[in-house]
């Protein structure tokens, strides 16, 4: 895990007792939980001074990158060792860590570029009978209508193909399923 | 042999026979177990299925299974008789023999588990991606419509997966603000105290603020390097105060940036006046200035007409056109008069400033020569003034200037002086600065070194402990009813007997052999005295009667003892065969042949009542 040295000094201000009381630690330290997780807290932190405030920004910096790492409790707690935290603070940053670890980072998950989904499919089936330059043609022809979705936006896919480029489609689509399952164990 | 049983049955057990827990020796395991645990033996050695695992409860079939399992047996190459009674009637020593030689066929268990145990990173990689597959795949399809927040939760909210893209957003970051370190500004301290918002708090960053907070990190640390490189490429002191930096990188930053400015003003301007050049060509026309004053013109000409339009309403259109036509040649006319006019004395203008410009010139050149003329005034009053006594005035002039030059000389001579002294501190000054400049990145480089050295360290002995934890998981899985050191000290202890033994043999066989050489010797001393003492009473024999008898006695003699060297050996024999007899016996005892015949006995009649069975349902039939 990198951290700035800016980030560093926050943290350091975190960590000395007498510019950051043990009761304005754990109000930030619930604070920056509450960021992280995306909840509106309930704390009243207009009441917080420059260092706490300094604090709040670096202990939100460090759960939000550790998250984004996944990091061990252990290299946690040894990091927060290293910027001279005290036990019993760097206890708490890595309980709290633990207890908003997995729903901060379904948050973080959902900060993506993706491509689209597939979620629905419709189909319909067309029969050519002939055409200006033949009597008679008589073939199917398939016509595919793919939604997509992408972050809240519908989109859809549409194409017509033949029997041959369906059978394609679908055996290509049949490949990458086989793949899925190899990966299961 | 207690120890032998055990690891037989230990080894029975961990193959997964059923074998009862008092079972202590190889005398108390059941038919059942014994043939259990041999088909599993077999079944391993072979890596398949095919024996079958237990008797099965008619005779003919229970014949069948031990027929198939010593054929096994001897396909495997075991080379002591076997057959279906060594399975159907087992006795204690021959199970133990068949026994001992599976089980020492048995596979040797791969103990490559820790091999496979600290694997790569690819390895680890495609595990959790195994992990995260089998996550998915057994949660449950469900309908796009109802994807609220694109998220599957499992395990009492404690996992989740994405399963849609409703949620998701591009990872899109607003600047946070956030309190500067250090207080030198007290008005910004000031406000922050009173008025900095916290980062959740700040309303432009509500739907973005993890993006933000690690792009506020990124963006912290890329800068940072960015000035750790760029002061190491300038050769400069990476410790240098923040401030400073940041100072020195505006100025940079601005002067590139007006430099590009200037240059960019520079080149419109040249663009413009290209421009100018080319108006200039229609300056002669006069565009705008002409028309602007046949607006004027007309304005009035608009006038005029009005009023003329009222007084002549009259008139016909005919006299109307002809006097306006006239009207307008005539005012055409006086506009060019004007213009004419206009012309004229622009030009008059232009030759007047011209003159003006000259006068003025010639003025500042007649001033220049006031002021010069007045300073050669000057200097010719001082040196009129001072004519009189020329001789004296020289001499002071002189001695002034000895005095200056001398003042002149005393001040460069303790200039040079301090001029030294300086050099030679600003000389050792820098030195120093270098020195200490050099030893500072050196320690730095060592604090580095360090740092990395630690780093290292730490991986290894957290590498260790896994790999300690690792072995510890192993060594508790393993089982631990084999007391390895107790078996290891009997079997050293059995082997040092059996070398005893060795060596007492060999000391029997040395003597063994002693003694046949001694019995050769003697019979080799008998024969020859033998055959001397024939010789001498043969001899004496032609002479003496008595000899003769006495010869014939030998002869006797010689046979008998040759009969009862014979009788002796033959008795050695039969004393052997005797012991192999008894040995025999007892084997064929300890075989409880009894037992086993009453068994068999019961058996014959079991197979007897089966068979009449079947006849008669045969017969029935």
């Amino acid at each position: 895990m990198e951290l700035a040295h800016r980030v560093e000094e926050e943290l350091r201000v975190a960590a000395d007792s007498s510019q950051v009381p043990d009761p304005t630690f754990s109000k930030v330290l619930r604070h920056a939980a509450s960021a992280l997780t995306q909840q509106s807290s309930d704390e009243d932190v207009d009441d917080l001074d420059r260092p706490a405030k300094q604090a709040h920004a670096g202990v939100v910096t460090l759960l939000a990158e550790a998250c984004k790492q996944q990091a061990t409790a252990e290299s946690l707690s040894s990091l927060l060792e290293d910027l001279s935290f005290s036990e019993s603070r760097a206890q708490q940053v890595v309980t709290a860590y633990q207890e908003n670890m997995t729903v901060a980072r379904s948050h973080l998950r959902r900060l993506a570029s993706e491509l689209p989904h597939v979620v629905d499919v419709k189909w319909r089936l067309d029969h050519t009978t002939k055409g200006n330059n033949l009597e008679s043609i008589q073939e199917p022809l398939y016509t595919v209508s793919l939604k997509t979705e992408n972050a809240g936006e519908s989109k859809t896919i549409e194409f017509t193909c033949n029997v041959a480029e369906l059978q394609d489609l679908v055996s290509t689509l049949k490949d990458a399923c086989k793949a899925v399952s190899d990966l299961q164990s | 042999m207690d120890e032998v049983d055990k690891i037989i049955l230990l080894t029975l057990r961990q193959l997964g026979t059923d074998v009862e827990e008092d079972v202590a020796s190889l005398a108390d395991l059941p038919t059942k177990a014994f043939v259990e645990g041999a088909a599993r033996c077999i079944n391993t050695i072979n890596g398949n299925d095919e024996m079958p695992l237990s008797l099965p409860g008619s005779m003919a079939a229970r014949f069948r299974v031990g027929t198939t399992l010593a054929t096994a047996c001897q396909d495997l190459g075991y080379g002591s008789n076997i057959g279906y009674n060594t399975f159907l009637y087992s006795n204690e020593d021959d199970c133990r023999q068949l026994l001992m030689w599976l089980i020492e066929r048995l596979p040797k268990e791969t103990t490559s588990t820790t091999g496979a145990e600290t694997l790569g990173q690819e390895a680890m990689l495609q595990r959790a991606i195994t992990a995260e597959i089998d996550k998915q795949l057994s949660c449950p399809w469900i309908p796009p419509a109802f994807h609220r927040d694109g998220l599957c939760w499992s395990n009492n909210r404690t996992a989740w997966h994405l399963i849609s893209r409703r949620g998701v957003r591009s990872f899109r970051s607003t600047t946070l603000f956030t309190s500067e370190m250090d207080a030198a500004n007290t008005a910004r301290a000031a406000y922050e105290t009173t008025n900095q918002q916290t980062i959740p708090q700040q309303r432009s960053v509500a739907t973005s603020s993890l993006a933000s907070i690690l792009a506020r990190n990124s963006r912290l640390l890329a800068s940072e390097r960015a000035r750790e490189e760029e002061l190491t490429a300038a050769g400069r002191d990476p410790a240098l105060p923040n401030e400073d930096f940041v100072r020195q990188k505006r100025t940079t930053t601005r002067r590139t940036i007006s430099a590009k400015v200037k240059a960019a003003l520079f080149n419109d301007a040249k663009q413009e006046v290209d421009m100018a050049k080319f108006l200039a060509k229609f300056s002669g026309i006069e565009l705008g200035k002409m028309s602007m004053f046949r607006a004027k013109h007309k304005l009035q000409f608009a006038k005029e007409d009005e009023a003329a339009v009222a007084a002549t309403k009259t008139v016909t259109d005919e006299e109307l056109k002809q006097q306006r036509e006239d009207e307008l040649s005539a005012l055409q006319g006086e506009v060019e008069d004007l213009e004419s006019s206009l012309q004229a004395m622009r030009d008059n203008l232009a030759s007047l400033q011209s003159t003006a410009e000259a006068l003025a010139e010639q003025t500042a050149r007649m001033q220049e020569e006031n002021e010069a003329l007045t300073k050669e005034q000057k200097v010719r009053k001082r040196v009129l003034d001072l004519l009189p006594n020329a001789e004296e005035n020289m001499q002071l002039l002189k001695d002034k200037i000895d005095e200056v030059a001398a003042k002149l000389a005393a001040l460069a001579e303790r200039w040079e002086e301090h001029r030294v002294a300086l050099i030679k501190e600003y000389r050792d000054l820098k030195v120093a600065a270098a020195n200490k400049n050099s030893e500072a990145r050196k320690q730095a480089e060592s604090i580095q070194e360090l740092r990395s050295q630690a780093k290292q360290i730490i991986a290894d002995a957290k590498q260790k402990e896994q790999l300690f934890q690792q072995l510890v998981q192993d060594y508790e899985r393993m089982n631990k009813d084999i007391l390895r050191s107790s078996y290891t000290s009997r079997i050293l202890e059995i082997v040092k007997s059996i070398d005893k033994q060795k060596r007492e043999i060999q000391k029997i066989l040395v003597e063994t052999r002693g003694l046949q050489k001694d019995l050769g010797l003697l019979e080799g001393k008998i024969e020859r005295t033998f055959t001397v003492a024939e010789e001498e009473i043969f001899k004496e024999s032609k002479a003496n009667p008595a000899a003769r008898l006495a010869y014939k006695h030998l002869a006797n003699l010689h046979a008998e003892c040759g009969r009862l060297i014979d009788v002796v050996k033959s008795t050695g024999t039969v004393a052997r065969e005797i012991r192999d007899l008894e040995d025999q016996i007892e084997v064929e005892q300890r075989k409880d042949t009894q037992k086993n015949l009453d068994r068999i006995s019961a058996d014959l009649k079991a197979l007897k009542t089966e068979n009449k069975q079947l006849a008669e349902q045969l017969r029935k039939k």
